[in-house]
């Protein structure tokens, strides 16, 4: 038996969300599994296809009822043949198991020892403590299906584009003869279980969802045959490990003192704010597991530090998945931290790592290290958004999480068409690329233009940030160099995109017809994400954080500056204003059109296609410095003085800072 | 609804804001040539030279630098009407900042190495002053209470009385972004002191025409930024911001050039310092 509680849908929508559930649940596994079992690109690429359309046509749907039925709809599963939570309970110690298993087989000791660590308070909590269930086994509210949307769509324009991605250069570089295919099943598993995540209501069941994360994000490191990438893929694991140490700690507390593991009942405190010291300190243990899985300072190596890896595995982990997982758990129960010490402690993390890992992103020559330590500034920003103490905070966060898993998507997927067809994913590839590959070049300025540039997307952001921001005053001067940081970047990579080579020897490379198609659907979404982004956040955001009836000084958009859309109507206040936001789109047309135009007319002389295989890098690519040392030490030519900007001193400088800081945020709890 | 208040303002920008800034920019050329016991070209060479880039054909050979430049003039006209119409102090900022790096994107554009060198360095420096305007914005915002250019109008006292040293930040900000010496590794100046130097090159015809009507903007909204610190009476302060102006020529006249890795290392964190210290004091004060 199945049940439903919410206060205005209609009996006929009941059907529709259970199938919507199910459909968005099920359908990434059973792509995962056609996957995993049938090792045919063609087949593989169906299955994205038509697994896609379906998991994100049922995102879709549940988005609709969540906005068609108010604020949350909680459903409850009943008189089931099996027990629900007993499965969950069952496979949360499988999954430790197999962790201290593979720990001990590779002789990991941080591994295993964590893992122990974890299932010891595991065992006694399920003897001992004997849970109550919650009574709802899911609960949707607007940020589960915002999620949803993210995670779906993402995701699976990702995965489509790495269908096709370098078949026959990294098929010799996986352990298995289908190490690609494990690696796309191993994604859509992730799909599936973060959809899970975001709509589940039950604290054991997160736990459980958050263990398959490390696994898969595990697995899909070590299918490569590299050594460098097996010593990253347990320092992710150890690290994830760590982050769920945290989370079944937090979980226990939350038991002991409130006598449920339910989300709604625990995230209801905030209404009510009758929590006491001890709960805190779960709330903490639960935000330090999401800064370890958001690759916060000091825990942000299992991302940055992967090089030399297909580029839709970290596309998928940053953009959709694991971070924003850990996104998620933040800004459901960062609100019950407002206006407290460590709600500023742990703002103050995410402001310093969002401009720590800005100044790392502008100094990396390699694209893939830079796209990660961008994905971990703009998880730093929405972390330091969650602590300005007012439901604005929550706006900007929630609206933040859009747009940067938007961007950080679309640069991977610029970089994996690169990668495709020059095998090189250094910031030299992307020279000349306007000239080489005018549509990637084409869809990647016009995307970072939309999103960078007045009035739209970021920085409208940063804007509502600054404005909203005056209870976090210091935390918010530690920004502003991370906001020059990333406009650094943004012009380095335009600059250098659209820059035409110095001779005239360069070819046009043919991009392929599915990785066209992602892009394109990745401008439509940049641009629907950047020009509705008032609308958005008036008619859809606010309403959640409004629930949140934390302290807000009734901060308005359009209270400042007559350019901005007003209310959810969409009617332009003001007079001469929107004459610039027209001029700003037309000249961003202008950009199209002419990379469009270098698409129709560009020279035709030298077209080929390039399908590289793994011996003949240095015949087709002398300029390539993908063999070279060079290309490893992820020195930039960009800043010429190693002696203030060694990656290596910052680095440990940063992880200094910030481990302080987490120090702090530990000491002023357990104080 | 547009009234008379948007239209004398767009009149401002157009007209008005270009014209002063030239002015200022020829008046800088012949302080200049006195120092150097030359007689110099009339105040009016500026327009003179803007007038005959304009009139040549073509805009640029580079793909894309044009938009570029367009991107640039738009946001500094754009800020300019801002600033006249009292709005929002954070938005000028962030449009003065666009219209930089829309600038430095069309350095990046041309194909000589020389530029490529002259847009990193022109970024570091970028980085440097904008960052030091927007921690003066947030100190003015601790003061009044609110981002917009009218609220420090409306304010009972001048700001320099309570945040002096803020004055100051922004003071070496101009320096940095007029790239007058001993600050301007990179400076677009006046002064021939190098190939190296001298980033206006990498553009020609209508686009240098374009660029320099922008720098003109770009002067005026700086000093307009100094000058409303001291702004009961507005007039006191345009006086001393231009006071200011001619002062940083002098000094620019008797002083060699910086490094960037100097501009760097010692105005973060001593602009920096300066501006946290404000804060502080007033926070302590409030």
């Amino acid at each position: 038996m199945v049940g439903v509680k919410t206060l205005t849908i209609e009996r006929g929508h009941f059907r529709m969300l259970y199938y919507c559930i199910l459909l968005a649940l099920l359908s990434p596994v059973i792509g995962a599994l056609l996957a995993s079992f049938i090792y045919s690109y063609r087949v593989i690429r169906n299955a994205i296809i038509f697994t896609g359309i379906i998991t994100i046509a049922s995102a879709c749907g549940i988005t609709w009822l969540v906005i068609d039925s108010g604020d949350m709809i909680k459903i409850y599963l009943d008189s089931m043949i099996f027990d629900y939570n007993w499965i969950v309970k069952f496979m949360t110690l499988a999954v430790i198991i197999y962790i201290f298993y593979y720990g001990v087989r590779w002789k990991r000791f941080l591994v295993y020892m964590l893992a122990a660590a974890q299932l010891i308070p595991l065992i006694i909590a399920d003897i001992f403590l004997r849970y109550k269930s919650p009574l709802y086994t899911f609960s949707i509210d607007r940020l589960s299906a915002i999620m949803l949307l993210i995670t779906t769509v993402l995701s699976y324009t990702i995965l489509f584009v790495s269908s096709g991605y370098m078949k026959n250069y990294h098929h010799s570089f996986y352990k298995a003869k289908n190490g690609q295919a494990i690696v796309i099943c191993l994604s859509m598993v992730q799909i599936s279980a973060v959809s899970a995540l975001v709509i589940s209501n039950s604290l054991h069941a997160y736990y459980l969802l958050w263990q398959i994360l490390t696994v898969t994000s595990f697995f899909m490191l070590f299918q490569k045959k590299n050594k460098s990438t097996h010593e990253n893929a347990f320092r992710l694991l150890w690290m994830h490990l760590l982050s769920g140490l945290a989370f079944i700690f937090a979980h226990i507390i939350m038991y002991e003192v409130k006598g449920t593991s339910g989300v709604d009942d625990i995230t209801q405190l905030y209404v009510t704010g009758s929590y006491n010291k001890v709960f805190v300190r779960a709330l903490c243990l639960l935000c330090f597991a999401a800064i370890i899985r958001t690759a916060q300072f000091p825990f942000n190596s299992w991302l940055t530090a992967a090089d030399n890896i297909p580029v839709h595995i970290p596309g998928i982990l940053a953009s959709s998945t694991c971070i924003p997982a850990g996104i998620y758990i933040i800004l459901k129960f960062s609100p019950m931290l407002s206006n407290t010490i460590p709600g500023k402690v742990l703002s103050a993390i995410g402001a310093f790592t969002f401009t720590a890992s800005a100044l790392m992103a502008v100094l990396q020559n390699n694209m893939l290290k830079t796209i990660a330590y961008l994905s971990s500034s703009f998880t730093g920003f929405i972390i330091c958004c969650t602590g300005f103490g007012n439901s604005t905070g929550f706006d900007i966060a929630i609206l933040l999480t859009m747009f940067s898993s938007i961007i950080i998507a679309l640069l991977y997927i610029c970089l994996e068409c690169i990668d495709n067809e020059t095998a090189s994913v250094n910031i030299k590839s992307l020279q000349g690329l306007i000239a080489k590959m005018p549509v990637v070049a084409a869809v990647m300025t016009s995307s970072l233009l939309l999103m960078f540039i007045p009035p739209f997307g970021m920085f409208l952001v940063g804007w509502l940030a600054f404005n909203s921001c005056m209870e976090a005053m210091p935390v918010i001067i530690l920004v502003i160099p991370g906001v020059l940081l990333l406009l650094a970047l943004w012009i380095k990579l335009i600059g250098i995109s659209l820059k035409y080579p110095e001779n005239d020897k360069a070819f046009k490379i043919k991009v392929p017809y599915y990785s066209v198609l992602a892009l394109a659907f990745m401008l439509v979404v940049v641009m629907a994400a950047s020009i509705m982004a008032i609308p958005l956040l008036n008619g859809f955001i606010r309403p959640f954080t409004d629930a949140f009836s934390i302290y807000d000084k009734g901060f308005d958009v359009s209270d400042n500056l007559n350019i901005w859309f007003n209310g959810s109507n969409m009617s332009l206040q003001g007079s001469i204003s929107y004459i610039f936001v027209f001029l700003v789109i037309f000249i961003a047309l202008i950009f199209v059109f002419e990379s469009f135009k270098n698409i129709i007319n560009g020279r035709k002389k030298e077209i080929t296609k390039f399908n590289i295989q793994s011996d003949d890098l240095e015949n087709n690519f002398p300029e390539s410095d993908y063999k070279s040392k060079k290309y490893y030490t992820g020195q930039s030519s960009y800043i010429e003085n190693r002696s203030i900007f060694d990656e290596g001193k910052l680095s440990v400088l940063f992880n200094i800072i910030s481990t302080a800081i987490i120090l702090v945020l530990f000491g002023v709890v357990y104080k | 609804m547009i009234n008379n208040t948007h239209i004398l303002a767009v009149v401002s920008v157009i007209f008005l804001c270009p014209a002063a800034g030239g002015i200022l920019a020829g008046l800088n050329r012949k302080l200049h040539s006195y120092l150097q016991y030359r007689h110099g070209a009339s105040i009016f060479q500026p327009f003179y030279d803007t007038i005959k880039l304009l009139g040549k054909n073509g805009s640029t050979s580079i793909p894309f630098q044009m938009q570029f430049i367009l991107l640039n003039i738009v946001f500094i006209m754009f800020a300019a009407y801002l600033i006249l119409m009292g709005q929002d102090l954070l938005l000028i900022i962030a449009c003065v900042a666009f219209a930089e790096f829309s600038r430095i994107v069309a350095i990046m554009l041309a194909k000589s190495p020389f530029y490529q060198l002259n847009a990193r360095k022109e970024t570091i420096n970028a980085i440097v002053y904008i960052t030091l305007l927007l921690l003066a914005v947030v100190n003015i915002k601790l003061i009044t209470g609110s981002y917009m250019t009218r609220s420090i109008y409306a304010a009972s006292s001048p700001l320099i009385y309570d945040i002096p040293l803020t004055y100051l930040v922004i003071i070496f900000a101009i320096l940095l972004k007029l790239g007058r010496a001993p600050f301007d590794y990179c400076a677009p100046g006046i002064r021939n002191r190098g190939s190296l130097e001298r980033l206006n090159t990498g553009f020609s015809r209508t686009a240098l025409a374009l660029i320099n009507i922008s720098s003109w903007y770009e002067t005026i909204l700086l000093m307009f930024l100094a000058s409303v610190f001291i702004a009961k009476p507005l007039w006191i302060g345009i006086f001393i911001s231009l006071l200011i102006y001619f002062l940083f020529t002098l000094i620019d006249s008797l002083t060699p050039t910086s490094t960037w890795k100097w501009t760097v290392t010692f105005w973060w964190p001593v602009a920096g310092l300066v501006s946290i210290i404000n804060v502080v004091w007033m926070c302590l004060g409030s």
